[in-house]
């Protein structure tokens, strides 16, 4: 059986029209063709090593110059990129019909042997692995030439997920023996780089012979900042027009200079809490995971540590990405009398210092912080929690090899896990499959078991995204209420400050997905 | 002269050889492992496997034994080979000399700041001892000599930058650039270096030489200028020839918020990735031009003052 999944057409380059934040407004006026907009972004984490991936083109520039065969939407649908189509060849290969009449920007031309260089060569064969989660399922002839524009991938096992995965910028297509950020740089994306100086600043300018829809603004001057205070400050004094990543805590003062607007993405990115299921630790205790849940008040998370700019959390990843099967995923209410009768039930009575006990033990939990979140979450986290009777002791690594020792240790020397993941494909089974599925390696912690293996089982092997979003609801479903292992907190606003001559026009909830074709000046 | 040059550059070589050792063994222990923390970064969402770290702690050298990490890269050092970075795969040598060429821009710029305002300003505050401008300096130094530097550079944004506009925030560019954060830079030794002329200064005025000339009848700036200040720049001078080394602290901060591309924010960024070789080899580079300053401080108070022996010289 030949399965045909061809996207819904759009535009040329995947932009849907909508995507919308909080608080958003758009500035008035005609577009000017031939603005110049200075951008200000954080750090470029710039890197020529191992697997040549760069913060400038994966960070800052994501799609805008090497582009993917198929695009990520800002609604976590697929639209043609530099294929045309793909479809299921059964039982196990990937068939994609590639754009005709795509140039590089140096001129030459796009056709299947770029895709094979980029795919067999120089992510497997040479180990470039740059995007994993579809380089892991590929061996030696995996990718190959059908025609001058049709190639084939067959995985080295089954992986019906292949067309949402490969939509992340490090699968984007680079021209025969180049390499990622090997000047001069070149792509066919909407944009065509002018200069790149790391770490200092990138500037790009539109590729007039682009095959989509043509970016409104004719040059973007990436400066990198990597003080945020330093980059709002910026826009004040008119250094820059637009800020990328911008803090929770500064949008309010933002807010109020009429001369400079807020924009918000909807969530790509979730702060979620894990809890360890393994033998020996209090949270063993279905009980005990379900008061955590029960405890933890997601509104005020919004509040306090997102200041508004977010959320409440339901989901392990954003809504969109699961579709209409987003509805089927139950919230948790927040019930702190809920929390204390199950922990009551369960036998955890209140402590002379207020803190439970049951047998002796006291209900204390280890909570593994996260540096890439506000301390005010940790906070906020341990006073819910202390006051429904948990004794809270947070441990905050400094780095992921720190985390990891703590995970190693023993069953992992924890309770609960402070996580914020980003949802940056198209996979809506991406995260519960890679944290929780037992067959995955270092899902020890939180895997709940044969229930939960056999939905993911299921959203592995389903045809079609429609199916995967179903079964990865019932996944999210299964480790929310029924198991309690996974605590959503709140879905994410990516927050940008601009000038209010400039639009964005179409914030992406990725980030490493954000196109800037839309972004815009007006002439006014 | 020579001799006593060669006994402090030989006395320096078991100075950095001890620093060398220490900067190895505390950014061994330090928590993290590069190796992973490497991996992780290549591997972007995906969860890395252990032979996926393993590959990546074999290529960087990190599986052998500590001591043999360190005879091989104390051996490469003495060639001036201070081996690859993790994160960006450039020569550390390389990235400390394109890096230290920028902030040395930088810092002189502060130097010049603090050589220009703070010698008029010291001077004045002990010719006007006592009186309201000396109080008003003295207000000012200390204000000066206690403000933090983030804070500082924020405020001088604001002024300048936002509200005036005169200046850009950050970023490097022509001199309007280097403006604000040498400024930044150059407040606290400023603020330092006036205060110590100053009390160098009046010491002075009570010597012997100095009331001679006074009495010869000389105007009080040329007795000042010719007799006092030069007596009185030798503590001045030990503080700005430690000044520049000092500077590199001030850099780790100043160089992030004015996004200037120097020593400071490689070695932000070098601690952050968790880049063993470029961290050792900007403390080595950071701990060798501290012993070399210091000696070039040692060696100026000679021409500064003839009546200074220098020790272990011969010198009578």
């Amino acid at each position: 059986m030949v399965m045909a999944v061809v996207a819904a057409a759009c535009g040329g380059n995947g932009s849907s029209s909508s995507g919308t934040g909080g608080g958003d407004e758009t500035a008035a006026g005609p577009v000017d063709p031939d603005a110049t907009i200075r951008i200000a972004a954080g750090e470029d984490d710039w890197d020529d090593n191992l697997a040549e991936k760069s913060s400038a083109f994966a960070y800052v520039l994501n799609v805008n110059v090497y582009e993917p065969l198929i695009y990520l939407k800002s609604d976590y649908t697929l639209a043609p990129g530099l294929a045309e189509s793909w479809e299921l060849v059964e039982p196990n290969t990937w068939r994609f019909h590639l754009r005709q009449g795509v140039r590089f920007h140096d001129g030459s031309t796009f056709d299947a042997d770029d895709v094979v260089w980029t795919w067999q060569t120089r992510q497997v064969d040479l180990g470039g692995n740059t995007l994993s989660t579809v380089a892991n399922t590929l061996g030696p002839g995996s990718v190959t030439k059908v025609d001058q524009y049709t190639v084939d991938f067959t995985p080295t096992e089954a992986n019906l997920r292949l067309p949402e995965q490969i939509v992340h910028p490090e699968g984007s297509i680079l021209p025969t023996d180049a390499h990622n950020d090997t000047a001069p740089y070149l792509g066919t994306g909407p944009f065509r780089v002018v200069e790149y100086v790391p770490g200092e600043r990138v500037t790009v300018e539109r590729n007039d012979d682009y095959w989509g829809e043509k970016p409104l603004a004719k040059r973007l001057e990436i400066q990198f900042l990597p003080d945020p205070q330093a980059r709002i400050q910026a826009l004040q004094a008119g250094q820059v027009d637009f800020v990328i990543d911008v803090a929770p805590e500064a949008v309010s003062g933002l807010r109020s200079n009429p001369g400079i607007r807020v924009v918000t993405s909807p969530p790509g990115r979730n702060h979620l809490v894990y809890i360890n299921t393994r033998e020996g630790r209090v949270t063993a205790d279905a009980a005990v995971r379900q008061a955590v849940a029960l405890a933890i008040d997601p509104e005020a998370y919004v509040d306090v540590v997102l200041e508004g700019n977010g959320e409440r959390g339901r989901w392990m990843a954003p809504a969109t990405v699961l579709g209409d099967a987003a509805e089927t995923v139950d919230e948790v209410p927040f019930d702190p009398d809920g929390a204390r009768q199950v922990l009551d039930e369960a036998g955890w009575t209140v402590g002379t210092d207020g803190v439970r006990e049951r047998d002796g033990r006291k209900l204390q939990l280890v909570l593994l912080g996260q540096q890439e979140v506000a301390e005010t979450a940790v906070t906020l986290l341990e006073g819910q929690l202390e006051d429904v009777g948990f004794a809270v002791n947070t441990v905050q690594p400094p780095d992921a090899a720190a985390r990891n020792a703590v995970y190693d240790k023993g069953n992992g020397d924890f309770d609960l896990d402070l996580e914020p993941p980003n949802q940056n494909d198209g996979n809506p089974a991406f995260l519960p499959v890679l944290r929780m599925y037992s067959k995955n390696a270092n899902t020890a912690q939180f895997a709940p078991g044969a229930d939960f293996d056999a939905i993911a089982e299921r959203s592995l092997a389903a045809k079609s995204t429609a199916e995967a979003q179903v079964a990865s609801a019932e996944m999210m479903q299964n480790l929310i209420t029924t198991h309690h292992i996974v605590v959503p907190l709140a879905g994410v606003f990516r927050i940008y400050a601009m000038d209010s001559s400039v639009n964005l026009g179409d914030p992406h909830p990725s980030f490493t997905n954000q196109l800037w074709t839309t972004l815009s000046k007006s002439t006014g | 002269m020579g001799r006593y040059v060669a006994r402090r550059v030989l006395v320096a070589v078991p100075t950095l050889a001890g620093l060398s050792v220490l900067i190895f063994v505390l950014v061994s222990l330090a928590p993290g492992d590069p190796a992973e923390e490497l991996t992780r970064k290549r591997f972007g969402d995906t969860e890395p496997t252990a032979a996926d770290i393993a590959r990546t702690r074999a290529m960087l050298g990190l599986d052998e034994p500590a001591v043999t990490q360190y005879l091989s890269w104390l051996g490469n050092a003495l060639t001036g080979d201070l081996g690859t970075g993790f994160s960006r795969g450039r020569p550390v040598s390389t990235e400390i000399a394109d890096a230290f060429g920028v902030t040395l821009v930088l810092a002189a710029a502060a130097v010049l700041v603090v050589v220009v305002v703070a010698f008029p300003l010291g001077v004045a505050a002990a010719m006007l001892h006592n009186r309201w401008p000396d109080h008003l300096l003295r207000l000012l130094t200390l204000v000066g000599a206690s403000v933090p530097g983030f804070f500082l550079a924020y405020v001088l944004i604001y002024l300048f930058a936002v509200e005036l506009g005169w200046l850009p925030v950050a970023g490097r560019g022509g001199l309007d650039h280097l403006v604000l954060p040498a400024l930044t830079l150059a407040v606290v030794p400023t603020a330092i270096v006036s205060r110590l002329l100053r009390s160098s200064l009046l010491e002075t005025f009570g010597e012997s030489y100095v009331r001679a000339a006074r009495a010869k009848g000389l105007a009080a700036t040329a007795v000042v200028v010719r007799h006092g200040l030069r007596n009185a720049t030798i503590p001045v001078v030990t503080y700005l020839g430690t000044l520049l080394a000092g500077l590199l602290d001030g850099v780790l901060i100043v160089e992030v918020i004015f996004a200037w591309p120097g020593l400071g924010q490689l070695t932000v960024q070098a601690i952050g990735a968790r880049d063993y070789p470029l961290i050792q080899g900007i403390v080595l580079f950071a701990g060798a031009l501290y012993v070399g300053l210091n000696l070039l401080v040692d060696l100026s108070y000679r021409l500064l003052d003839p009546r200074i022996r220098l020790a272990g010289t011969g010198e009578r």
